[in-house]
Order: C-alpha cells, then sequence, then structure tokens
C-alpha cells in the first residue's frame, strides 16, 4: 500500500506543478497571488524532507516548472510534509493542504507569507483537477474553473518542463 | 466544518510561578549548568531597577557588565541579534537569559538559534521546525504579562534592510524556564496593563477556535479564560495589587501555550497586518477587532459552541443557566465587550480603527498583509478577502 501511496504522490505532485504553469496562464485566481510573489522566486514542494522536490519559478507572472530536484539547494521556499503519508492524504484529496498546515504536518524552510501564497496556489490547483465535493470543501465556497478539468489535466501531461539552471 | 481529528501538543517549559520566585534561579541555573549567563534587557528595565532585582537574585555567578545587553529596541532585529550573538560567543557565555517583553524574547530566541544552529545569517532559518541542533539553556522572565511569548514557539525578527519582519516557528525555540515573579510587571501602569491583558484574552479565544483546537490546548485556554474573566478588570482598578497581578500573569502564560499549540486566527492575523501597515500599536489593533472577529466567526458552529464554554470562563455557571441555549455564543461576545467596554472607561482603550490612526485608504494593504499571515490558515472557516473587510469596516 505504501508503494502504491508513493506513486500516486510522485504522479499527483508533478501534476501540481504542471498545472501551477498552465493556470498561471489562465486563471486569474492563480495570477492575482503570483502577483505577491517577488520576480523570479523559486519553489520547491516535496512529499518528506529528503525526498524529490519538484521546482516551480516565478517569472514575468508565470511559472514555469523545472520538474524533480534531489533536496534542491539556493531555492527560495521549501515545503514538505513531516512523513509522507501526510503528504498522501493531501495529494490524494483527502485533506485540504490548509489543513494539514495548521495540522502542522507541513515543514517550511524560507518566507511564511510566501508560503502562504504557495498554499493558496496549491489549494487551487488541486479544486481544479479533484472532485468538485474536494473543490468545495477546501475553498469554502463554489469553485469556478476558468478552463476545463479535462483539458488542463492533457495539457499539463504534454507539457515540458524546464532545462537547465533554476 | 470540523475541527481536526490529528493534534499535535508541544510544551516543555518549566515554569516557576509566585512571590519571589526569581529566587529560585540559582537552583535552576545550577541545573541547568549555567555559570555565565548572557543577559538580555533594555534601558527602561534598567531604569526601573528591574534588571538589579534579577541580578541580585543570581549574585552567586559574579555577573561582569559585558554579560548584560541593555539595548535591544522595540522591536527584535536582525542586528541585535548579530550583536548580542557575537558577545555571546566572544564572552563564552553558556546560557541566556531574557529580561522583559517580546522583542526582548524575540532577541534572545534568535540569538538561541544563530549559536545553535551555528550560522552566521539567521535569514537562513527563516520558516517552521528549521532547527535541528541543541539548543543552549535559555530563561525567561517575562515583564509585560500579555504576550505569552515565554511559552510560545515563534519568533518575529525585523530585517532591517528589507523591514520585512522574517518569522521562526520551531519547538526549540521554547524556553527551558520561564519564572513569573510579580516583582518584575509591577510598574506596568493601567493603561498598558489594560492592553497587554486583551492581547492575553485574544490569544486565549482564538486558541479555543482555530482548527488546531485539541483537548490539551483547550483546557490552557480556558483556564486562562477564567483567569481573565475574574482578575483583568480588578486589576486594571488596581494595578499595585499582587494577587490580580499573579493571576493575569499566569493567564497570559496559559494563553499563551495555548495559542502557540493552537494558533491564533483572523484577529491576530489582522491585527498584525494593522501593525504593520499603518505603524499602530498591536494590543490596541487587537481590543478593536476582537469583538468583530468574534462576531464573523458566529456563522461557523463550531465556534458558536466553542463559545459557549468562552461565557462559562468568563462569566461563570449561573450566567451560563440563565442565558438561553441559543444565545449564549452571542451573550460570548456581549461578555468580551462588556470587559472591553469597561477596559475603555478605566483607560480609554480604543474601539474605532479611526481612533487609532487607521485610514480607510489602507484596507487593501492590510487585508493583503493578513491574507498571507501564516496564522490566518489556522482560522475558522475558510477566511476570504471580503471577511477581512467586513471587520475593518464594522470596525471603522
Amino acid at each position: 500500500m505504501k508503494y502504491l501511496h508513493h506513486i500516486i504522490d510522485k504522479f499527483i505532485l508533478s501534476l501540481i506543478g504542471r498545472s501551477c504553469t498552465i493556470l498561471s496562464d489562465r486563471d486569474s485566481r492563480i495570477k492575482k497571488e503570483l502577483s505577491y510573489l517577488p520576480e523570479n522566486f523559486t519553489a520547491g514542494v516535496a512529499v518528506k524532507k529528503k525526498g524529490l522536490y519538484i521546482v516551480i519559478k516565478k517569472q514575468e507572472n508565470k511559472v514555469k516548472y523545472f520538474g524533480y530536484h534531489r533536496y534542491p539547494e539556493n531555492i527560495d521556499l521549501k515545503l514538505y510534509f513531516k512523513d509522507e503519508e501526510f503528504a498522501y492524504q493531501v495529494l490524494a484529496a483527502k485533506e485540504g493542504i490548509r489543513q494539514a498546515f495548521s495540522e502542522h504536518k507541513v515543514v517550511v524552510e524560507g518566507d511564511l507569507e510566501y508560503a502562504v501564497s504557495l498554499i493558496y496556489i496549491i489549494e487551487i490547483v488541486e479544486a481544479y483537477i479533484m472532485s468538485d465535493q474536494f473543490a468545495e470543501e477546501v475553498l469554502a465556497s463554489n469553485f469556478e474553473r476558468e478552463i476545463s478539468r479535462l483539458q488542463l489535466i492533457f495539457r499539463s501531461l504534454s507539457l515540458f518542463r524546464e532545462k537547465g539552471e533554476i | 466544518m470540523e475541527t481536526s481529528n490529528y493534534f499535535e501538543f508541544f510544551n516543555p517549559v518549566k515554569i516557576n510561578s509566585g512571590e519571589q520566585a526569581l529566587s529560585s534561579l540559582n537552583y535552576e541555573l545550577e541545573q541547568l549548568h549555567v555559570s555565565k549567563p548572557l543577559i538580555l534587557t533594555n534601558q527602561t528595565l534598567d531604569e526601573l531597577k528591574i534588571l538589579d532585582i534579577l541580578v541580585a537574585s543570581i549574585k552567586d555567578l559574579d555577573i561582569n557588565q559585558r554579560q548584560i545587553i541593555r539595548t535591544v529596541p522595540n522591536q527584535a532585529n536582525l542586528e541585535i541579534v548579530k550583536k548580542a550573538s557575537e558577545r555571546y560567543r566572544e564572552l563564552n557565555c553558556d546560557g541566556i537569559i531574557a529580561l522583559g517583553g517580546e522583542a526582548i524574547i524575540d532577541t534572545a530566541k534568535g540569538v538561541n538559534l544563530t549559536i545553535s544552529e551555528k550560522v552566521d545569517d539567521l535569514k537562513k532559518l527563516t520558516g517552521i521546525e528549521t532547527a535541528h541542533g541543541d539548543m543552549q539553556p535559555f530563561i525567561v522572565v517575562p515583564t509585560t504579562g500579555g504576550t505569552g511569548s515565554e511559552a510560545a514557539l515563534s519568533a518575529v525578527i525585523n530585517d532591517q534592510s528589507s523591514n520585512n519582519n522574517l518569522e521562526f516557528i520551531s519547538s526549540k525555540l521554547m524556553p527551558d524556564l520561564a519564572v513569573i515573579d510579580p516583582r518584575m510587571t509591577f510598574k506596568l501602569p493601567p493603561r498598558l496593563t489594560a492592553s497587554t491583558g486583551v492581547d492575553a484574552l485574544v490569544h486565549a479565544v482564538e486558541a479555543y477556535t482555530g482548527l488546531q483546537k485539541n483537548p490539551l490546548s483547550d483546557a490552557y485556554a480556558f483556564a486562562a479564560l477564567k483567569l481573565i474573566g475574574n482578575n483583568l478588570k480588578k486589576l486594571v482598578n488596581d494595578v499595585n495589587n499582587k494577587k490580580y497581578r499573579m493571576a493575569m500573569n499566569n493567564a497570559a502564560l496559559m494563553a499563551g501555550i495555548a495559542f502557540s499549540n493552537s494558533h491564533a486566527g483572523i484577529i491576530h492575523a489582522v491585527g498584525d497586518a494593522c501593525e504593520k501597515i499603518s505603524e499602530v500599536s498591536h494590543g490596541d489593533a487587537l481590543a478593536v477587532l476582537l469583538p468583530h472577529g468574534m462576531f464573523l466567526n458566529l456563522k461557523y458552529n463550531y465556534c458558536k459552541n466553542c463559545y459557549e464554554d468562552i461565557l462559562l470562563a468568563l462569566e461563570g455557571t449561573e450566567k451560563l443557566i440563565k442565558t438561553k441555549e441559543e444565545d449564549r455564543a452571542l451573550m460570548a461576545v456581549d461578555a468580551v465587550v462588556g470587559i472591553l467596554s469597561e477596559l475603555r472607561f478605566l483607560t480609554g482603550i480604543p474601539v474605532r480603527l479611526e481612533e487609532i490612526g487607521i485610514k480607510r485608504s489602507e484596507f487593501e494593504q492590510i487585508i493583503d498583509k493578513a491574507m498571507h499571515n501564516s496564522t490566518l490558515l489556522n482560522s475558522a472557516g475558510q477566511v476570504k478577502r471580503e471577511d477581512i473587510k467586513s471587520i475593518l469596516e464594522a470596525a471603522f
């Protein structure tokens, strides 16, 4: 079961990273949240401290996706879970990331205000790719997709990750 | 909306509280193997001879004047942390004593992080649970009952180069010992006593209604609320009364333990944002925002249930029984308004944001700042910009 959770975590995390890129071009809520982050801001998200991090970067109010990196140095913000099972609860849409954060399950290395921004972005991305019921639960309101779920997933999976230095 | 079915609770701080509590310090320092502590405080506490009381209580240690840093400013910043850390290394100190309020305690936490993690740039440790080393022995002697910093696992340190407040949240920041001695807070005037009391009240109320509320933090928050309900007004009326002072010091400490574990919420987040954007006093902003934040949370059933307990703690059993079940939550807000009104009558604490100098034109900036305060993620419901705006409008 743990291995299955590991595979799901890895797939969903990658999907979230790629979806950030697509949505940063299309979704007004994500655009607004991105405007709070400084230019060239970099963030890594992982299921546990010594795991693989998806790395994203803000450039010209858009998100670039750099794929997986092992414990990347010199990035502005690292966000990871205390245990992979805690990550699974969030990535398998059993619990919102906000709830996980308030339960002390999330560790942050970097500026907390920017971490809050990243959490809002992940919430919106999850609301896009998960069920309507989950979207309503995590955002406590009727969630309107500005691009369809199917279109988002198809475009995300066909997205090439950025090459070269972060 | 339901509360969490998982919680973490951490409070390893030894607490020596009561008359002559400082007399235990020699023994405690020996237990912690501290023979050369660095003492952090400020000029005012030196002038008020409060520092003298501390030094007299540890006379066995033969404190060198260089071991005392009297220049901690009103806001902890990287510069003073660096200076104090250098002094700590230079003198080969083996422990830290913070004598003062939140800024001094946060500075001491910064020094402890710098020394224990062996870093030159504290900014590298910004975030949650970034410290992993063994910490230096750390003693806190609070002089302003209210902040609860002596039992909090967080520190806010200003980076003057960017005027950013760096937040550090870590269980490693907790002191080994907090000494709550009434002699150290006696000098607080009524206005400041009221303001710090309201700070403790906000901590207790928010700890009781946040997403991470749990049976342990509830116990601390409830006990704190009971002490505040029974003693705050009396203390403001009679600031030299030892019994009331100790009760409020203990209330602040317990509220600090509670909110440190279950977190603060929307009131704190908006209060912090007002402080940052409009440069108003933290206590004043909280005093104004508290009833409006509580009123907003009445829309959540679980908050309503919590408020019944708050009514019980603040007003007692008789009042609870006499109040219809459906009115109890609202009456809890009313009880808080009652406390604030009386404090306003006694000391002139503010009730409107406009009164403390906040302008309506600053609302958008305040909302932006509050929305990105990590405590907001722990507030009841999923707080939206409109929620914060409604609080600000109501409080204006």
